[in-house]
């Protein structure tokens, strides 16, 4: 299974949620926005300045700093 | 007629607030909920035989307690058991969205569940079977489009009917046999033991709280003997279970709900597929708003024209308040005889009324392009757009704008502020917002170098603005390190899609904040212009001194040149008794202090009467300098003194840094709902102030020495 960080994801590329990671808050913010395991997610751009990235999850469309992208694991296959 | 409270509970951007005016028009409270800076909305109306009082809880995507909004919605329902909750659902996220509602489910609350925007969610080819979803949940599920008010009159009479079903029908959401049991047990154990933290329905979720080891419930319980053995027959079920799934039970509380919600959208929801989408404006404006190359030059575009708009026009009718003012002090005086209340009124009242006033138009146009902002969706674009640059100042993206609009006018900029998620970094925000350097420092910095810098003026000012927001980054960072380390909520956020906001919402924005502005704040700008004019104006002196009197008995003898003469006697009487009044007096009992920055007593004295306002430094200086509008007899003068053009620099930069005047720390005070806070605003500006130039006119001195 081709796995993946969030952060590590090129624009417009695609793929599974399949894990979530960092302190249960943090997860449970995530999850809350919609970024859930078992979710299709895009990456679909960056901010000018590169960070923070903009996501597409269930139609949503959510913003998210880097670092908080590497929490979460994504199945790119 | 009994009155009936409703709860409004809903994520962002779900038409929550649209709704909540709907119900309530005017007749709405705003204020704060006890002790934080979050906004609580209350309104009443009634419908047919009903009374109803609506809370419009803060916008949450959950009931987990994590964000301060998340406590207050969760708590304000558990305390105060609202009869009926609303929960309104953006209909185009509605998976997302159920996830609260699956959380308002254990609460055993009676709900209505609101599908907003029904219309979007039709285009986009999403059906829902209304009568199958109610049959599932068993609360009434209504379709809704707030913003036409379409659909509002089910929502009322399915209010009713659910008000008045009885005994209630309610659902659970089943976490399986083994949770289910030790719910049960911890259930019966709360029941018996303690009725009084439950009431009547919240048992379930008290049990689900504490066995998926909430914290919050925890503390609270834990302070308490008697609630040792429920704590402890808590751990013990929560272990055993954990043993079973070998997972934390928070994980099987949300999966099981993940569950519910998945099994009622694939019963009653229908997804149409190939529909022929029509353009996604949302994608085709992000793709040039948040572009690569343009979306930076866009924002600085549009940031240009906010700040363009509202100090330009603004400024326009600002003055013609200002004419209005002078206009009516004149008539004033006309009916008024000379004395204490003529002087009170004209020159105390009507001026400090004038004040609040002149900050009217440019307030209404901000507030205005603000609101427009916000229900746009722009705003979320800005924090996207300006984050990093923001993180420097360990703050949020959205904290640019409320800076920004602090170099126009401190108090706007303070009270852009409450557009922040987060209550820390709207405190934050609030408190480094003075030292932006605002308009009205301006015209003392152009009296200042005019006179001390007449060749590089410009660059002198130049540094006084960069000055300000390195002070304010540096303020940032120590504030975030030193008083606000809390875990902060992580920069997680929708880009909601961009709509076009309507004039009743905007119209009902900007006016709910200008009315907030002269309801909270006027009073505390009335108030201490009025103090600061009783000081400058209080004693009278008795008698003047001989010089004032030498030159009266010329005036009686003379025959030409009297104007000129009458004129010289008016300002140095004004210049004496500025010198004899209360704050002519703090003013040489401070000297000392101001000493070592090589200030006299009359900065000081302009420093004192700055406070009312800024630009007011510029009059006083003159006042007590008596030199009136003549620049080039003020420097000699103020060289005189000993004021070089070193401490001339130490003065301008001690304008910068020191107290916010009366109008911003009102905004201060209203913004971050906290005297501390307020005080603390204060005392930094006037210790970082003194610190600051103490070492640059020492240091600078010393260099220029050598």
């Amino acid at each position: 299974m081709p796995l993946k960080k969030l952060d590590e994801l090129l624009p417009e590329e695609r793929g599974t949620i399949v894990k979530l990671t960092g302190p249960q808050f943090l997860r449970q913010r995530l999850r809350s926005l919609g970024i859930r395991e078992g979710k299709e997610i895009i990456k679909k751009r960056e901010s000018p300045f590169g960070d923070p990235i903009e996501v597409e999850v269930m139609g949503i469309n959510i913003s998210l700093r880097k670092q908080i992208a590497h929490h979460i694991f994504v199945d790119v296959a | 007629m009994k009155t009936y409270r409703i709860a409004l509970v809903g994520a962002p951007n779900s038409g929550k607030t649209t709704l909540f005016n709907l119900l309530t028009g005017a007749r709405q409270h705003v204020g704060n909920w006890p002790g934080v800076t979050v906004e609580k909305k209350e309104g009443y109306f009634t419908y047919k035989d009903f009374a109803f009082e609506v809370v419009d809880l803060p916008g949450i995507y959950s009931l987990t307690p994590n964000s301060i909004e998340e406590k207050i919605a969760r708590n304000f329902i558990i305390e105060n058991k609202p009869d009926l909750i609303i929960n309104i659902v953006d209909g185009t996220t509605l998976e997302r969205s159920l996830y609260l509602t699956a959380q308002l489910i254990d609460t055993h609350s009676r709900i209505i569940l609101a599908i907003n925007m029904y219309d979007e969610m039709q285009e986009k080819g999403i059906d829902v079977d209304l009568k199958k979803f109610h049959a599932l949940l068993k609360f009434p599920v209504v379709p809704l489009i707030a913003k036409n008010s379409w659909g509002i009159n089910e929502l009322l009479e399915a209010v009713i009917t659910e008000l008045e079903a009885n005994p209630l029908d309610r659902i659970h959401i089943n976490y399986g046999e083994d949770i289910e049991k030790a719910i049960t047990e911890i259930e019966c154990e709360l029941k018996s033991c303690f009725p009084e933290i439950t009431g009547e329905y919240f048992s379930r979720w008290f049990a689900i709280s504490l066995l998926s080891n909430d914290q919050e419930i925890t503390n609270i319980l834990s302070r308490d003997e008697d609630y040792k053995k429920l704590l402890q027959l808590v751990t013990e079920k929560r272990e055993k279970l954990s043993k079973i799934f070998k997972q934390d039970l928070s994980e099987i509380f949300y999966e099981r709900r993940i569950g519910f919600i998945l099994g009622a959208i694939k019963e009653c929801v229908n997804f149409r597929q190939n529909i022929h989408s029509k353009i996604d404006y949302t994608e085709l404006l992000d793709s040039i708003f948040l572009h690569k190359y343009s979306g930076i030059p866009l924002f600085i575009i549009i940031m240009w024209a906010t700040f363009q708009l509202t100090f330009k026009i603004g400024g326009f009718f600002s003055d013609y308040i200002e004419k209005l003012i002078i206009y009516l002090s004149k008539i004033t005086q006309l009916f008024l005889s000379d004395g204490i209340l003529k002087d009170l009124m004209v020159d105390g009242i009507i001026s400090g009324v004038g004040g609040v006033l002149v900050f009217l138009p440019q307030l209404t146009i901000l507030f205005l392009i603000i609101a427009f902002l916000e229900d746009s969706g722009y705003m979320a674009r800005i924090a996207f757009l300006m984050d990093k640059i923001m993180h420097l100042l360990k703050l949020h993206g959205k904290s640019f704008i409320s800076l920004f609009i602090g170099i126009g006018c401190n108090v706007p900029g303070i009270m852009a502020a409450r557009t922040l998620e987060n209550e820390e970094d709207r405190i934050v925000t609030a408190l480094i917002n003075p030292f932006m350097s605002c308009s009205a420092r301006l015209p003392v910095y152009i009296l200042i170098t005019s006179m001390f810098f007449p060749k590089n003026g410009g660059m002198i000012i130049f540094i006084l603005y960069i000055t300000g927001i390195l002070v304010a980054i540096m303020s940032a960072r120590l504030l975030k390190t030193f008083f606000f380390k809390g875990e902060s909520i992580p920069f997680v956020m929708e880009l909601p899609p961009y709509r076009f906001p309507t004039v009743r919402s905007l119209i009902l924005h900007t006016w709910e904040r200008v009315s907030q502005f002269l309801k909270k704040m006027g009073g505390v700008i009335l108030i201490g212009s009025v103090i600061i004019w009783t000081l400058s104006y209080f004693p009278k002196p008795s008698e003047y001194p001989e010089v004032i009197k030498i030159m009266e008995e010329k005036l009686a003898t003379e025959k030409e040149n009297t104007d000129l003469l009458k004129t010289e006697i008016e300002s140095a009487k004004k210049s004496f008794e500025l010198e004899y009044s209360f704050i002519g007096r703090i003013g040489k009992f401070l000297a000392p202090l101001f000493r070592p920055l090589g200030f006299s007593w009359k900065e000081g004295v302009a420093l004192l009467t700055g406070v009312v306002a800024k630009e007011v430094v510029v009059s006083t200086i003159s006042v007590l300098y008596g030199t009136g509008d003549e620049p080039n007899l003020l420097k000699k003068k103020m060289g005189e003194n000993g004021i070089n053009p070193l401490i001339a620099f130490g003065f301008i930069l001690f304008v910068l840094i020191y107290i916010p005047c009366i109008a911003t720390i009102g905004a201060i005070y209203k913004e971050t709902n906290s005297i501390k806070w307020t005080l603390f605003s204060v005392f930094y500006g006037i210790t970082l102030a003194y610190i600051l130039t103490f070492i640059v006119v020492k240091t600078l001195g010393l260099i220029i020495i050598i």
